[in-house]
């Protein structure tokens, strides 16, 4: 024992205490932060020497510097980013598309239906005339605007608006991947196998994690042995240790997107984060709203021809179409073959279903009702033979291969191949055949002559007759074998209500996610948070520690003056 | 659970965000008036609200298709009006033309007037609504009869909807408006001796006449088939004086030539056939009457099932404003009480007492 243990016993404490106000100073200065945790030191009490008088304590030591968190609170928040991810992206896209469909601020498609039969009415109430005849064709007009001009455009907007973000989302997806690789790189060789943890790093690296986790769902898991970082998503591995694949938006058709991890599509097993969202949005649009409003204009294109076809222009002219014909549009999913013409053989059998031909080999097909979900028809494939199902007609053809050189192995020159070479459908091909896919889009008036609107029922009975125009009145509250037995005016009520339920349960799924998460946040700031109170009494202690320390300090410096001064 | 300064600040700019959306959700539904402002405000009511409103739309639809038949209809009263008037100064003509003491000179003066009243007869059978031929059936078009009196018509009727399951005819069609229906053969004793009056449906003697041509024959036989036979062959032996008529203005041109040619037999012949018009023009005012007050019967309905739906309407989708006035000035309330307190706790630590 010496006095100059003193010394190193008031080097301890202040080294402590310095440590202490180290850590709170660090506290304040992050209390902003984001995903900071709060950090604390972690002292013990010096090995102490053994004197033959018994122990004597050697003072302080800090062991460490850990930042309190939850692991298992911040991987249920990494989980809960997926949700709040997908959620909040289908409320967004939801709440807009709601507003097309808002009928109570009166743009709504609902009165232009009306105003069409209204108009229709007065025709049949003044059959002879042609001002009614020119009103009908002015409010079909704009019930052809408020449909393929308005409806269907704006509802395009908001799906294209969405999906220009899944490239935007991929890009920062591969960025984000790319930065957390870098950093739990840095975390391994900052820690360099030690137990100490990169406090700050590790914040930043979970704070990265629930940022991609916002806009991917993934698993992320450490490796046992190598404490390597391994992050999957879509059961494909997106980044693990140095090796991080990247993720590709590819486009399928003109509008819709197909999502591929080291070459495989993950597109139907990402289920959240903000891309899943997206992609689900998109295939809602499509799928639901787009196909509902599709199905209806063509159903009433096809009802009201039916009728109008049976009835007599003023002009005595009969057998017209009052709208356009349907027509069929085709997707194209395959590599080998092209439709090269789809059309409609036979109205009466068409039953504004969609229709996929699937490829079960090269040689073999099969027809795949979308609305039923049920294989329809089979058949052996032929290049240029028609396939006919529903009252379509479709024809798929090998494409043509770019003829490609062939090299004289005697002369080293190449030359053309003599025979053409075509491709072949492989399996797994598929092709969209449907008669909704245009029919807003091409949906147009036929007649243009006022005087060949069919209002009567007989040539004879011109032009006083209003008897056909009273058949197409009826047509408005006769229910629709292609709409499942409902009226025009139920098939679209039905559909606001379809929207109006979604966003609906869009908002309050965004809402409850979002709740779920802020009340997580909430616990994780209650373990990890800054309170200012607490470091501001923290700074207080440790202040008065180290004062403590000096004291000690200046002490053993009193004491051994004393010593020196004892000879004098 | 531990609090720290960040969750105290978290719950402050929340629930300025929860009082902030309360208060702009009372707001849209004040300024729109609305508390149903888009479908998922209140799916269900939505639904109702578009069932409904398509309902008045409809009916109001209806109203409008009421509203141009009673005009048309209101038109065609008031044409068979004075037809009617018309018919019974005939009448008074008539009788007047068969008394003793008229000469055939003052017959020829009524015959004057009976032949103005062929002329308005002629008008007003070819009457115009809106470009619109009115007795003509489906031929509205062409006037529904011609300078020959010929009917260019047909026998249909117009038909509008006035709900979404019933119709009703508009139309008057001429054959019906002008053209007396002899049903079946009738005889009237003549009072000068043993003669008597026929009146035959025209297709009992020639099956290509006109469904509506009436022949009048004077003759001494009581026989309806001799009278008949007689008129086929063409050989009279019994019948002395026969003609035949279509409509009405043929009927009054019967009459004027009779009294232009003082031929008293045949006015006294023609005076059963003016009442039988008259009758007929009486029964198809009364159809057209039966018509509007159908009309004004489902008018009235109509117009309370609007007014019942547009209630139903008002109830699921108007804003109560009493209601959401008071709930925006308590969100007010709130958010002041809000920002008072927020004030105090979040601006002082415990370093505002360190010195």
């Amino acid at each position: 024992m010496s006095v100059f243990t003193l010394f190193d016993i008031g080097k301890s404490a202040l080294n402590a205490s310095r440590g202490g106000l180290d850590v709170t100073s660090h506290n304040i200065a992050n209390i902003n932060t984001k995903n900071y945790s709060r950090q604390d030191i972690i002292v013990s009490a010096a090995n102490p020497s053994r004197t033959a008088q018994g122990y004597f304590g050697r003072g302080a030591q800090v062991d460490n510097v850990v930042r309190h968190v939850d692991k298992f609170l911040e991987s249920q928040i990494q989980q809960q980013m997926q949700s709040v991810g997908s959620s909040t992206v289908l409320d967004e896209g939801m709440s807009q598309l709601e507003e097309i469909f808002n009928e109570q601020k009166g743009f709504g498609l609902a009165d232009r239906l009306t105003d069409f039969y209204k108009a229709w009415q007065e025709v049949a109430n003044n059959p002879q005339a042609l001002s009614q005849r020119t009103v009908l064709l002015q409010n079909t007009g704009r019930l052809i605007t408020a449909v393929s001009k308005q409806t269907e455009t704006r509802i395009k907007e908001v799906l294209n608006a969405k999906n220009k973000e899944i490239p935007t989302v991929v890009i920062q997806i591969n960025k984000m991947t790319a930065e957390i690789a870098a950093l739990s790189k840095q975390i391994v060789s900052t820690e360099g196998g030690s137990e100490k943890e990169a406090n700050d790093l590790r914040d930043k690296l979970d704070g990265s994690l629930k940022d991609l986790n916002e806009i991917i769902g993934v698993e992320t898991l450490y490796d046992k042995n190598t404490g390597r970082l391994i992050v999957n998503a879509g059961q494909k591995t997106l980044i693990n240790g140095d090796i991080v694949n990247p993720v590709e938006a590819r486009l399928t058709t003109e509008d819709e997107y197909s999502i591929v991890i080291d070459d495989t599509d993950v597109t139907t097993k990402l289920k959240s984060g903000r891309l899943a969202g997206l992609l689900q949005f998109s295939d809602t649009i499509n799928n639901k709203v787009l196909k509902d409003l599709r199905r209806l204009m063509a159903s009433i294109s096809k009802e009201t021809n039916f009728v109008h076809q049976k009835g007599f222009g003023l002009d005595g002219s009969t057998g017209n179409d009052f709208f356009k014909p349907l027509d069929v549009g085709t997707k194209d999913y395959s590599k080998g073959t092209n439709i090269t013409s789809a059309t409609i053989t036979d109205m009466k059998a068409l039953n504004l279903h969609e229709y996929d031909i699937r490829f079960r080999s090269n040689t073999e097909y099969e027809i795949f009702d979308r609305d039923t979900e049920e294989v329809v028809g089979n058949g052996q494939y032929v290049s240029g033979a028609p396939i006919e199902f529903g009252g379509m007609k479709v024809v798929i053809e090998n494409v043509l291969l770019p003829p490609h050189g062939i090299v004289d192995t005697k002369t080293g020159l190449s030359k053309e191949t003599e025979e053409p070479k075509f491709d072949m459908p492989k399996a797994g091909d598929k092709f969209l055949v449907s008669p909704l896919l245009h029919a807003v889009r091409d949906f147009q008036i036929s007649v243009t002559d006022p005087a060949k609107i069919a209002a009567s029922s007989t040539l004879d009975g011109l032009p006083g007759n209003n008897e056909n125009a009273l058949q197409v009145i009826d047509m408005q509250n006769v229910g629709v074998a292609d709409l499942k037995d409902a009226t025009f005016n139920d098939y679209y009520n039905s559909l606001i209500v379809k929207v109006g339920r979604l966003s609906g349960e869009k908002k309050e799924s965004a809402k409850f996610e979002e709740n779920l998460l802020h009340e997580m946040q909430l616990k994780r700031e209650s373990v990890s948070g800054v309170s200012l109170d607490e470091e501001a009494a923290n700074l207080i202690r440790y202040q008065k520690a180290f004062e403590a320390a000096a004291r000690v300090i200046n002490t053993a410096d009193k004491l051994l003056d004393t010593l020196v001064n004892l000879g004098r | 659970m531990r609090v720290t300064s960040f969750v105290v600040y978290d719950r402050v700019r929340r629930s300025f965000q929860e009082n902030w959306q309360r208060l702009y959700t009372s707001n849209e539904q004040l300024s729109s008036g609305k508390k149903v402002n888009r479908p998922s405000d209140d799916v269900i009511a939505m639904a109702r609200i578009l069932d409904y409103k398509l309902a008045i739309n409809k009916n109001d639809q209806y109203l409008r298709n009421m509203d141009d038949a009673q005009a048309f209809l209101d038109f065609t009263d008031a044409t068979f009006s004075t037809v009617s008037e018309n018919l019974e100064r005939i009448k008074e003509l008539t009788l007047t033309g068969v008394t003793g003491t008229e000469t055939p000179e003052t017959r020829k003066i009524l015959s004057k007037e009976v032949s103005v009243l062929k002329e308005s007869f002629h008008d007003m059978a070819n009457s115009k609504l809106r470009d619109r031929f009115i007795f003509a059936g489906y031929k509205t078009n062409k006037p529904a009869f011609d300078d020959l009196n010929t009917y260019q018509g047909d026998e249909n009727h117009a038909g509008i909807y006035v709900n979404s399951y019933t119709t009703l005819n508009e139309n008057i069609n001429g054959i019906e408006g002008f053209s007396y229906k002899q049903k079946e053969h009738e005889v009237v004793p003549f009072k000068k001796g043993e003669k008597y009056i026929h009146y035959i449906p025209g297709n009992l003697i020639d099956p290509d006449a006109p469904a509506n041509r009436v022949v009048v024959a004077v003759s001494t036989s009581l026989d309806k088939e001799t009278v008949l036979n007689e008129l086929k062959d063409g050989k009279l032996a019994t019948v002395e004086d026969t003609y035949s008529y279509d409509n009405f203005m043929e009927m009054t041109q019967r009459l004027e030539d009779a009294m232009a040619n003082n031929d008293v037999t045949r006015m006294e012949t023609l005076l059963s056939p003016v009442n039988n018009a008259i009758g007929q023009v009486l029964d198809n005012r009364a159809e057209v009457g039966a018509r509007l007050a159908s009309i004004s019967t489902e008018k009235k309905q109509n117009e309370d099932n609007t007014l019942g739906l547009k209630g139903v309407v008002s109830g699921s989708e108007d804003a109560d404003m009493a209601e959401t006035t008071g709930a925006i000035s308590k969100s007010e309330v709130a958010l002041q009480a809000l920002r008072q307190s927020s004030s105090n706790v979040i601006s002082q630590t415990l370093f505002d007492f360190l010195r």
